[in-house]
C-alpha cells in the first residue's frame, strides 16, 4: 500500500500561494497509513481547508534517492517472503496468540447473545467440516487410531436451524402483513437467509475467531452455515421459544429501515394490479395523467394517477416517461392494496428480555 | 474537535445490525489487560485487578478478559470488538479509579474508529415524502384556476410603494385644492 503510493509522486497546482504543499503531503501520509486502497482516482480528489484548495494530480516519476531505497527493501522483502512465507500470511487469526481460552469465549458467546448453550451442542454448531479433515490428518501423521475421534460436524444443525429460520420468519410476516402476498413472504424470507445477509450477520456477531475451520478468515458458506446451526443448536438447548426469539430478534429487526418493496420485485406490476382491482371489485382501472411538465424536453416528467371504477384516485406515480409514470402508479396502488405504503408502522420485535443496559456515554455537546 | 481534520474522519453515528432494535448485544468481545508485576507505572491496574476485576467481569460475562503479566512494560489494554475493531490504550502511572473508568468506557465502545460526528442524530432515510416534482407542496387551489391569473404574476417578495403605504397610512390622497 505505501510502497504504491510512494510510486506516485505527487504534482501540486496551489491555489493558495502558502501552505499548499504541506496540505497536500498531509493528506496522502493520512491516506496511507489508514490502508484506504489506492488507485488512481483516489488521488486526485479535491483537498480543501484552512482556506486553501489543492488538486493532487499523481505522477509516476521516481526520485534517484528514493529509487535506490527502494530496490534495498524490495529485495530485502523477498528475501524474506522467501525464507519466512508464513510472516506474510496475514491475517493472524486470533486464536493462534497465546491469550486465547476457547471455553471462555464459548461461554461469552452465549451470555453476550443473552442465551444458555448446551456447551456441547454451541461446539458442534460451530465446527466445520475441513477442521475434522484437518485433526484427523494431523493424528493419522503422528499414528494414532482416528477412529477413536468423536468431532461431529455443523451440518445437520445447520439444516435443522434453515428450516426453523423459515419457518419462524414466515409466520412472523404473515402476523406483520397479513395482506402482502405469499410469494412476497417468500421473497422477504429468502433475502433474511440469503447467504450475503447471514454471512454479515456472523461476521458481526463474532464468529470469525470461534469458528472451527480449515481456512482463516471464514468463508461464506462458513459463516451461513455456522450461524444457522446455531439457531439449531439453540432449538435444542432452550426449546422452541428462544430459538423463535432469536431468530425474529436478530434476523427479522434487519428489515429496519430497508424498504419491504423494494425487496420483492414484481415483474409486471400493471397486470398484477388489474387482477387484484378484479379480485377486490374495482375494476375497471384508468389511468390518466394529473401532471405534465416539459413534454418533449429532456427533462419532462408526468404525474399519472390510477382511478378506480367510481373515479376515485387510488394511487399515483411520477416517471419521466408516460410508461415508467403508469408503472409506478401500479406500484403505488399495489403499496395501497398490501397496506405496505411508506410510512409503515415499526414492526413489533418481541424485545422484552433485555438483560444489558445500554450506558449512553454521549457528551453534553451545548457546553 | 475540528471539523477540518485530515486525520480525524468525520461520519455519521450507526449501530451494527440494527443493534438494540431486536435485542442489544454489547459489542466488546474481548479485553486483555497487560501490566508489570513489580513496576510502579502497572499500580493501578493491579490495584484493579485486586478489588474491582472480579465485580466488573460479573457485571460483563459477554466480555472475556485476559489478563497478561509482563515483566518491565507499561501498562496497556487492548479492547477487540465484534465488527473486528481493536482499540489499544495504554494505562500507565493511572490510579485504580482512572483504569476502572477507561476500561468501562472501553466496554461500551462499537469498535468503529473515533470519528468526528457531523450530527448526534442520523436517520438512513431522511425523506418520507417520495421523490419531488416540480408540483411538489403546491396548493391543492391550482387545480381550478384559470391561467394566466394576475395574482400569480406578480412577484412574491414585491413590496409596497410609499403612495401605497401614505395611502394606507392617511386615508385617499383628498382632490388637491386650487392653488391661490
Amino acid at each position: 500500500m505505501i510502497h504504491s503510493l510512494r510510486r506516485a509522486v505527487l504534482a501540486i497546482v496551489p491555489v493558495s500561494p502558502y501552505g499548499s504543499r504541506m496540505l497536500a503531503s498531509f493528506a496522502v501520509g493520512a491516506q496511507s497509513r489508514e490502508g484506504v486502497p489506492h488507485h488512481e482516482g483516489r488521488l486526485q480528489q479535491r483537498i480543501s481547508g484552512a482556506g486553501t484548495s489543492v488538486f493532487v494530480v499523481p505522477h509516476r516519476n521516481v526520485s534517484q534517492y528514493e529509487r535506490k531505497y527502494r530496490e534495498v527493501m524490495n529485495a530485502r522483502r523477498k528475501k524474506e517472503m522467501f525464507v519466512n512465507p508464513e510472516r506474510f500470511a496475514k491475517p493472524f487469526p486470533r486464536y493462534s496468540f497465546v491469550d486465547w481460552n476457547y471455553k471462555s469465549e464459548l461461554y461469552a458467546f452465549g451470555k453476550r447473545l443473552s442465551e444458555e448453550f448446551d456447551d456441547a451442542l454451541l461446539r458442534e454448531a460451530l465446527t466445520d467440516q475441513s477442521y475434522i479433515n484437518k485433526e484427523r490428518t494431523k493424528q493419522e501423521e503422528l499414528g494414532i487410531d482416528t477412529t477413536l475421534l468423536e468431532i461431529r460436524n455443523n451440518q445437520e444443525l445447520s439444516e435443522l436451524g434453515a428450516q426453523l429460520a423459515r419457518e419462524v420468519l414466515s409466520r412472523f410476516f404473515q402476523k406483520e402483513l397479513p395482506l402482502f402476498p405469499e410469494e412476497g413472504h417468500t421473497a422477504l424470507v429468502k433475502f433474511l437467509t440469503s447467504q450475503q445477509t447471514l454471512t454479515e450477520m456472523a461476521s458481526n456477531l463474532g464468529f470469525r475467531d470461534i469458528i472451527l475451520c480449515e481456512e482463516y478468515p471464514p468463508s461464506d458458506e462458513t459463516y451461513t452455515r455456522s450461524f444457522l446451526a446455531v439457531i439449531g443448536a439453540l432449538q435444542k438447548s432452550s426449546g422452541n421459544e428462544r430459538a423463535e426469539k432469536f431468530v425474529i430478534d436478530f434476523l427479522a429487526s434487519l428489515l429496519c429501515g430497508k424498504d419491504i418493496n423494494e425487496i420483492w420485485n414484481i415483474d409486471r406490476p400493471w397486470h398484477m394490479m388489474v387482477e387484484l382491482a378484479k379480485q377486490k371489485g374495482v375494476y375497471p382501472v384508468e389511468p390518466r395523467i394529473i401532471r405534465e411538465a416539459g413534454r418533449n424536453t429532456i427533462h419532462a416528467v408526468y404525474v399519472v394517477g390510477v382511478y378506480d371504477k367510481d373515479k376515485q384516485l387510488i394511487g399515483k406515480g411520477i416517471g419521466e416517461t408516460l410508461d415508467i409514470a403508469q408503472e409506478m402508479a401500479a406500484r403505488d396502488v399495489l403499496k395501497q392494496f398490501f397496506n405496505t405504503k411508506e410510512p409503515m408502522p415499526p414492526f413489533e420485535f418481541q424485545s422484552a428480555n433485555i438483560p444489558y443496559k445500554l450506558v449512553p456515554h454521549v457528551r453534553n455537546i451545548h457546553k | 474537535m475540528s471539523q477540518l481534520s485530515l486525520f480525524v474522519k468525520s461520519g455519521f453515528v450507526k449501530a451494527p445490525l440494527a443493534n438494540g432494535i431486536g435485542r442489544y448485544v454489547p459489542q466488546c468481545q474481548r479485553m486483555t489487560l497487560k501490566f508489570c508485576l513489580g513496576w510502579g507505572n502497572s499500580r493501578g491496574v493491579r490495584d484493579f485487578i485486586q478489588h474491582d476485576l472480579i465485580e466488573f467481569v460479573k457485571q460483563n460475562p459477554g466480555t472475556v478478559m485476559y489478563l497478561k503479566p509482563r515483566r518491565h512494560r507499561s501498562p496497556v489494554l487492548v479492547a477487540e470488538y465484534l465488527n473486528g475493531g481493536r482499540e489499544w490504550f495504554s494505562l500507565n502511572d493511572m490510579t485504580r479509579e482512572e483504569v476502572y473508568k477507561w476500561v468501562d468506557l472501553y466496554r461500551t465502545k462499537a469498535g468503529y474508529p473515533d470519528m468526528h460526528f457531523k450530527n448526534y442524530q442520523h436517520s438512513d432515510i431522511p425523506s418520507i415524502q417520495g421523490y419531488w416534482t416540480p408540483f411538489t407542496n403546491k396548493p391543492a387551489d391550482r387545480n381550478m384556476l384559470e391561467f394566466p391569473q394576475n395574482s400569480l404574476n406578480t412577484p412574491l417578495n414585491l413590496k409596497p410603494s410609499t403612495s401605497e403605504i401614505i395611502s394606507k397610512l392617511y386615508g385617499e390622497p383628498q382632490e388637491q385644492r386650487s392653488s391661490r
